[in-house]
């Protein structure tokens, strides 16, 4: 009976041992919680990104040139990655990618529609200077980036390396290799360019 | 690449289905207004979805000559607009991969500071929409030969380094008539170069 009542006891303690250990735990994870989305630890979030998931540069040979001249501390954190992709533009490619293309962001048709009355350097200044890049819907960019082709894509992208100079010029190069990359992988699975 | 003539009908067998005819079937058989695009990018990416919608359609069954005649129409002109089909094909897989890995909102945040310092980049973009129809009136009144004639020679290179990336950008090419923004598969010879 004693050796019943001992081992009851014991088990109640081991129990209210365990649920204290459970409320602690559930206090600390509130206060993880509550530390985590504080201003200042949010903002480790970037590091801990860029710690595991470094910037990618698929580039070509000459652009890897490009990449070199880069300051060496913008160039940390950045893998660069060859370009294979194989696939050959044409004129007649291009053309027909340009014909199937659509563009619907009225923003975008009502910049472009000012182009047509230009005449002058000054008049194709100002028009230029209307359009604002960052707004252009992302469905049409997508269009846009796949009629201009990888070559075009990588005319924009040599200017953006020859250029680079904070990480946000380094994160944008790195998109356009990615997106050109990601252009060369659709256009070569086609039967039609093997 | 298939040439498409603005009337397809014309010179053909009158009983060849055409895009035309899809196109018309769809938008009468449907709220949506079809453009031979829209019909091509079907074909493209469903085609049997679409060949199920053009059998429903009694008209062109008989004008066909008959279901299984409007198969083999069916199957004739896929393989006539083979390469429109797989151009568009490789856009929407090309779409879906970039879109899945949130490439272009990547570009998109951070393009517009670094283009309006280095206007090339602006110059290609606003081309190229230029030349995939938008705003075609800039050919059509012939202001690509003026603009050239009026700007300096250093912008004049900009503009020649990117014409070689867009197909219908030549300072010799003389504006068309009736191109342009309807310029579609079924257009003129807009696209030429």
């Amino acid at each position: 009976m004693l050796q019943f009542l001992s081992n009851f006891l014991v088990w109640r303690f081991c129990k209210i041992i365990l649920w204290i250990h459970f409320l602690f735990e559930v206090c600390l994870s509130v206060q993880w919680f509550q530390l985590f989305n504080s201003c200042k630890i949010r903002g480790i979030i970037p590091y801990v990104y860029k710690a595991f998931m470094p910037v990618i540069f698929y580039l070509t040979g000459d652009e890897q040139k490009l990449f070199s001249r880069i300051g060496s501390s913008l160039r940390e954190e950045c893998n660069v990655v060859p370009e294979t992709g194989k696939f050959k533009d044409t004129p007649e490619a291009r053309a027909m990618r340009f014909r199937l293309t659509r563009v619907h962001d009225p923003e975008l048709k009502n910049a472009v529609s000012k182009f047509s009355d230009i005449r002058t350097e000054d008049e194709f200044n100002q028009a230029l200077q209307g359009v604002d890049l960052g707004k252009i819907n992302e469905r049409d960019f997508i269009q846009l980036a796949f009629a201009i082709g990888p070559d075009g894509i990588g005319l924009i992208l040599t200017e953006v390396l020859n250029n680079a100079k904070n990480e946000d010029h380094m994160i944008l190069a790195a998109s356009l290799s990615e997106l050109r990359h990601e252009l060369l992988e659709s256009l070569s699975a086609s039967p039609s360019s093997a | 690449m298939t040439p498409m003539p603005e009337n397809e009908s014309e010179g053909k067998n009158q009983t060849q289905l055409t895009l035309k005819d899809l196109r018309e079937a769809l938008s009468s058989s449907e709220a949506t207004q079809y453009d031979d695009i829209d019909v091509l990018r079907e074909m493209a990416l469903n085609k049997d979805e679409l060949l199920r919608k053009i059998e429903k359609n009694p008209e062109l069954s008989k004008k066909a000559g008959g279901e299984e005649a409007l198969r083999q129409q069916f199957e004739d002109l896929h393989a006539q607009y083979s390469q429109e089909v797989r151009t568009l094909s490789e856009a929407r897989d090309f779409q879906e991969r970039v879109e899945k890995k949130g490439i272009v909102r990547r570009i998109l945040g951070k393009i517009g500071s670094f283009a309006r310092e280095h206007y090339i980049v602006t110059t290609l973009l606003v081309l190229a929409a230029i030349a995939a129809g938008v705003g075609a009136g800039f050919y059509l009144t012939g202001n690509w030969e003026l603009l050239m004639a009026g700007i300096s020679s250093a912008k004049k290179q900009v503009l020649a380094t990117v014409s070689k990336y867009l197909p219908v950008l030549d300072p010799k090419t003389p504006p068309l008539s009736g191109g342009g923004a309807g310029g579609v598969p079924g257009g003129t010879d807009y696209f030429k170069m």
